[in-house]
């Protein structure tokens, strides 16, 4: 209890201290915008006025009661005393600046280095973003659903798809392979391309994902839009349908691709039955299939088929095996398809919907279909398919052989016409619009000038997993590609092209999405909640951290040597407040005699050493930052002749700056602290005792 | 006896000081410097201390000024135990109250004639305007307003201390100490500066208190303490001030012509204060 008192008392004064100090500093920055104004009225501005409000604000802050001594007339006297002694004043306030000085200007050269090295690593907003990239999971996609969790996450402003494939450029009887990238408005802007010459690229108005086409049998649809509720049958009764060959076609839990991934369906002789439900939306285009939407028109929804099947799974890349449920037997689950996915058949009349048709004729299907493969199925099948296998006829031979050496064959019919990488068609292309690097002209021998307009063969090759569904590599066909504008790179050869064509021809996941950041704070965050669900993130800001732990460091370095000038300064302040002390002992007993209070003249005292701490800091800032730009224009001048660009080489964060001030501050108080407490000591009788 | 006395007067006692002991401690040794002082002084009173160097007046004037704590006894200044205060309530208690004279000018250097004047009214926290124009008033009065822009280092010393008298002043105090006021004076600035003091005790009705060891001055005396050894031997009024000083000055043999003019100055002076002496019969 005691020692709660005691401690109370204690933290009451200190705290007394703290608001008597920050009294203090306020009144001397009021007292030297007072003199500031003072000098306007030597050049005949008329400035009474704000005169006379700090004076009444001064009043008002200083709170002192009548018949006290005001803080204001301390600071007068403390102000008069310095400037009798105004020799000794300015070599002691020059010191303290050429000590803060040496800091700043040292602590500038490091910041500034900083700022050098980082702006040649990294533009600005660059550190905003965040490349993220497929992981080593190859289940974790980036498509469309994807880029919706990452938008909705905290701190994030925007996310910007891009495809990078490689394209077979036919140029003029050559045929080179480039890289290409399609992309949209947004992503030039943040990568920041400077277009040379041509059109900036404008986003077209996207007209939709074309369908892989070997067979050629979908045909385009014209988009409807019905009012429909989520979950709910699109129409009544059952529909065949089937998977084309050669495909997978990812199942869901829920017509959503938001839940669980049950795995893939294959094409199977028969094909299957579904209900056509109403689910989450997925892209199809803009005039193509039919889209739901809730009454009030705010949510849209497409058409997915809910169906029971065998599943499947994707071992290894183009390795697809059975699913075995725990009886050893192939498992069967009740799933979702798009109904972009698949091929529809026809009706199948007399049930309502698939419940009912699985209550009813469950056995005679299983009876009609896959008998055959239930009976051969045992416990452990191990897949065989090798690599050469994967591109070509993954289907059309063995799949599996289990322990047992029965072959899992796939039942369909294989697909003789196309044994190398897949062809798929544009679906409607006019004549795309490229954005090729100066780099790229170059391999072409082409001028910028001239280059517009110039039209180059172009053969997409899709890489495998941009195609939901599909495995394998792809190759589109030849389409025409128009320049249209030329990037500023030298270094490197590729084109960019519109996103929406690489949808045209089935992409739908990307390969780099690039995440912007509402500010650089939120990367980190970001960057960790991105990792977790499989993605590989990659972010300049990694080398930026890199380069500013290195240069915290030199920082750090560097100002304690400037720290070094600092303390003989700090030395030197304390020594001049020592001996103005001893000279003014009959003084200060003089004023004590005629009723000035100890604390006053501690208060004045150090109200000396805190204008000189303080004169010091101010000065020294300047004199740092004026040395620092100084060395700076020295360093452009000559590098200017040698071809360069200009160079800052100091800088000085406005926090530092508050800090150096912060910290001169304090040494005036430090180095104030003896002396006055000295001062506090002598008595009023020594203006009485004789010398 | 010396209580009814002062009533007689009508005065009003300003300074009452009973029973001071002072001992300081030298080493291992206790050296009692007041034995036991007792005395009063009214309003209006020219109370000079008197003694030889060493006799403890010093430190009367000390304790009496609250710089000194006694190690017994009381100092009450116009009703108020002097010692019974903190020591910050003292300091306001003699800023208001107080003016003292030093024996040397002590000024503030960096601060010039006018502005050292105005000093103590700052103190007491008035503004600049006000503090100056009271100072200023105060060096008219003494015939210093032409020194006010000079610092006092360019003044002579026997301005310098009436300019001292001036700052005592300013606050308009009940009394004023002076701490042999005329030790660094030569005779006509010393006759200047005690005709000042006498001036302001008589038509101002202020209460000075003195100390000195210069039989010169003892004519100015309405009271007049003789201390010895840390004791009050003597108590005299003003003829018995001017008796004292002849008497003393005797001891001393002749003197230079200067003296023996004084001499002659102290009759007519001592006629000047007889009113005073007969009523205190």
């Amino acid at each position: 209890m005691e020692i709660w008192q005691k401690t109370k008392s204690k933290l009451i004064a200190v705290w007394r201290i703290i608001t008597a100090y920050g009294v203090f500093l306020a009144l001397l920055g009021l007292f030297f915008l007072k003199k500031l104004f003072w000098l306007t009225k030597k050049i005949k501005v008329n400035s009474d006025f704000i005169i006379n409000k700090i004076d009444r604000l001064m009043d008002k802050i200083d709170g002192k009661e009548i018949g006290e001594v005001s803080r204001i007339y301390l600071i007068e006297l403390a102000m008069r005393n310095l400037k009798s002694k105004k020799m000794r004043a300015v070599v002691t306030i020059g010191g303290m600046a050429l000590g803060v000085g040496a800091v700043v200007f040292l602590v500038s050269l490091g910041y500034g280095l900083e700022r050098l090295v980082i702006s040649r690593v990294a533009r600005l907003d660059e550190l905003k973003m965040i490349d993220v990239g497929m992981g080593e999971v190859a289940t974790s996609k980036m498509n469309d659903a994807v880029m919706d969790k990452i938008v909705k996450m905290e701190g994030v402003s925007e996310v910007i798809p891009a495809v990078s494939m490689v394209a077979k450029v036919k140029y003029k009887n050559s045929v080179v392979d480039m890289m290409s990238i399609g992309v949209d408005e947004k992503y030039i802007k943040a990568v920041g391309a400077k277009i040379l010459t041509g059109n900036n690229l404008k986003d077209k108005k996207d007209d939709g994902v074309g369908i892989i086409s070997d067979e050629g049998e979908v045909a385009g649809w014209n988009q409807e839009v019905v009012t429909a509720v989520l979950g709910t049958l699109v129409e009544k009764g059952l529909t065949a349908f089937n998977v084309r060959p050669e495909k997978l076609v990812p199942i869901w839990n829920e017509c959503s691709r938001e839940s669980e991934m049950l795995g893939y369906i294959t094409r199977q002789e028969g094909g299957y039955f579904g209900e056509k439900r109403w689910g989450e939306r997925y892209y199809v285009g803009d005039d193509r299939g039919v889209v739901g939407q809730n009454k009030k028109g705010s949510e849209q929804y497409s058409v997915w088929i809910r169906t029971k099947a065998p599943l499947w799974k994707e071992e290894k890349k183009g390795v697809v095996v059975p699913v075995f449920g725990g009886n050893s037997y192939q498992q069967w689950e009740i799933g979702c398809v798009a109904q972009t996915d698949v091929e529809e058949g026809e009706k199948l009349k007399g049930f309502d919907n698939l419940d009912d048709y699985l209550s009813g004729k469950e056995e005679q299907i299983v009876d009609g279909r896959i008998l055959g493969l239930t009976t051969t199925a045992t416990a452990s099948a191990t897949a065989v398919a090798t690599d050469s296998a994967i591109e070509t006829n993954l289907f059309e031979t063995v799949v599996a052989t289990d322990s047992a050496g029965v072959e899992w064959v796939e039942l369909k019919k294989t697909d003789q016409a196309d044994n190398k990488q897949k062809q798929l068609s544009f679906d409607g292309l006019p004549e795309g619009e490229a954005f090729i690097s100066s780099g790229m002209l170059r391999v072409f021998g082409l001028n910028k000038d001239k280059v517009i307009g110039e039209k180059f063969g172009v053969s997409f090759i899709i890489p495998d997993g941009l195609v939901p569904g599909v495995t394998g590599r792809l190759q589109s066909e030849q389409t025409d590609y128009q320049v249209a504008g030329v990037i500023d790179d030298e270094s490197s050869n590729y084109f960019y092209f519109h996103l929406g064509d690489a949808k045209k021809l089935g992409v739908r996941n990307y390969s780099q999405l690039k995440v912007v950041g509402k500010s650089q704070e939120v990367i980190p965050g970001v960057r960790k909640e991105i990792e977790t669900s499989g993605l590989r993130t990659v972010s300049t800001l990694d080398t930026v951290a890199e380069i500013e732990k290195l240069f915290r460091t030199l920082r750090l370095v560097l100002g304690l040597l400037g720290t070094i000038a600092l303390a003989v300064a700090a030395l030197g302040m304390f020594n001049t407040m020592t001996v103005s002390l001893l000279e003014r002992t009959r003084e200060v007993g003089v004023m004590k005699a005629m009723g000035m209070l100890s604390n006053d003249v501690r208060e004045l005292f150090l109200a000396e050493s805190m204008i000189m701490g303080v004169g010091g800091g101010v000065c020294g800032v300047l004199l740092g930052v004026v040395g620092g730009k100084l060395v700076s224009i020295l360093l452009t001048s000559v590098s200017v002749i040698k071809g360069q660009g200009a160079m800052d080489i100091s800088y000085v964060p406005w926090f530092f700056v508050s800090f150096i001030l912060g910290v001169s501050f304090m040494v005036g108080i430090m180095t104030g602290w003896y002396p006055s407490r000295r001062a506090r000591q002598i008595s009023a009788l020594n203006a009485l005792r004789y010398e | 006896m010396r209580k009814s006395s002062t009533k007689k007067t009508g005065k009003e006692v300003i300074i009452r000081v009973r029973d001071l002991h002072k001992t300081f401690k030298v080493g291992n040794q206790d050296i009692e410097v007041l034995k036991g002082i007792s005395l009063e002084i009214g309003q209006g009173d020219f109370a000079i201390i008197l003694g030889p160097s060493g006799c403890g007046k010093s430190t009367l004037l000390h304790t009496i000024l609250g710089m000194e704590k006694p190690t017994s006894g009381a100092v009450e200044l116009g009703g108020t135990s002097l010692y019974e205060m903190d020591e910050d309530k003292m300091v306001s208690y003699r800023k208001t109250r107080i003016g003292v004279v030093f024996q040397q000018s002590i000024w503030i250097k960096s601060l010039n004639v006018l502005e050292n004047v105005s000093v103590p009214s700052r103190l007491m926290g008035k503004g600049r305007g006000e503090a100056e124009t009271m100072a200023m008033d105060n060096l008219k009065k003494l015939g210093l307003d032409g020194w006010a822009g000079y610092y006092p280092s360019e003044l002579s010393s026997g301005q310098q201390q009436r300019v001292s008298l001036a700052r005592a002043l300013t606050i308009d105090p009940i009394m004023i100490v002076a701490d042999e006021p005329t030790g660094n004076l030569d005779t006509v600035s010393g006759d200047q500066l005690m005709d000042l003091l006498s001036e302001l005790s008589r038509d101002q009705g202020k209460t000075v208190l003195m100390v000195t060891h210069d039989l010169e001055y003892l004519r100015y005396a309405t009271k007049l303490f003789h201390i010895i050894d840390g004791k009050l031997v003597e108590e005299y009024d003003n003829q018995g001030a001017v008796k004292l000083a002849l008497s003393l000055r005797s001891k001393k043999g002749a003197r230079s012509e200067q003296t023996v003019r004084d001499a002659d100055y102290l009759k007519v002076n001592s006629s000047r204060y007889g009113n005073l002496a007969e009523n205190k019969k």
